[in-house]
């Protein structure tokens, strides 16, 4: 048996990776039953419910880290906050203070619209590439990364 | 913290090591971009930051916070530290194993 286990350790303990692979199986189960009994519905709740976990699942490992943060001058017209929590839901305080960091660059930061445009295109993508890459480390493919 | 044993690193995390190596300083996500512009396989700005989290939690890279900010920052102007990367012993250790399995595929079934 380890240390007492604090509460930053448990929400990284690769427990919590058994629990994510376990809610995976589950929804791929649950798609091919509700697929088999033609239940679109049934279907669409399943993959609802799987992500309403994963965007909890992510907030609740973020709590923590999203302290003590640096933010973007007023004239840049970027809206942090919102900026921010998106960060919490969908991807982490590391992503949030590289792309910031980013608009240092004056191609990228140089204007308003360059800077949000950068923002909203590079964060959609990093939330896509991070949900494939969970999905591919839950099934044991990492390796294709 | 403990980290498992070196694994084969991936296509992604093998360019961001090589960059590292070949670097004599820290380099922060948008310069490794850059640099990966020149060579066969380029690093993308939707995975850069996502591949580097995933390498520091590997204990492959290490990161800080930039100190000091770049010449062309003049007094006033807007400036948020980038974070740096380095690359660890186990990060080197990764990218010899690969280029020594590398080494050992034949010839002709390298070239293009």
């Amino acid at each position: 048996m380890g240390g007492p286990c604090t509460q930053a350790d448990a929400r990284t303990h690769p427990d919590f990776d058994n629990l994510d692979r376990g809610v995976l199986f589950a929804t791929v189960g649950g798609v091919i039953f509700n697929g088999l009994e033609a239940s679109l519905p049934g279907i669409l709740l399943t993959i609802t419910a799987t992500i309403l976990y994963g965007l909890a699942r992510n907030r609740i490992a973020n709590m923590d880290a999203f302290e003590n943060m640096d933010t973007p001058p007023t004239h840049l017209r970027i809206e942090v906050q919102y900026f921010t929590l998106c960060c919490q839901w969908f991807a982490s305080r590391q992503l949030r203070d590289g792309l910031l960091g980013d608009l240092v660059d004056p191609a990228i930061g140089g204007t308003p619209e360059t800077a949000r445009h950068y923002l909203r295109e590079t964060l959609c993508l990093a939330t896509w590439t991070r949900a494939k890459e969970k999905i591919l480390t839950l099934l044991w493919l990492d390796r294709h990364l | 913290m403990d980290h498992p044993p070196v694994k084969k690193l991936s296509l992604t995390e093998a360019v961001i090591a090589h960059l590292l190596r070949d670097s004599t300083i820290p380099l922060f996500g948008l310069e490794l971009i850059r640099r990966s512009s020149s060579g066969k396989l380029k690093l993308k700005k939707g995975t850069i930051y996502v591949t580097l989290e995933r390498m520091e939690k590997k204990g492959l890279v290490t990161s800080e916070r930039e100190t000091s900010p770049p010449p062309h920052i003049k007094e006033g102007d807007f400036y948020i530290p980038r974070r740096l990367y380095t690359l660890t012993p186990r990060g080197l250790q990764a990218l010899a194993l690969l280029e020594e399995a590398v080494a050992q595929i034949p010839g002709f079934l390298v070239r293009s």
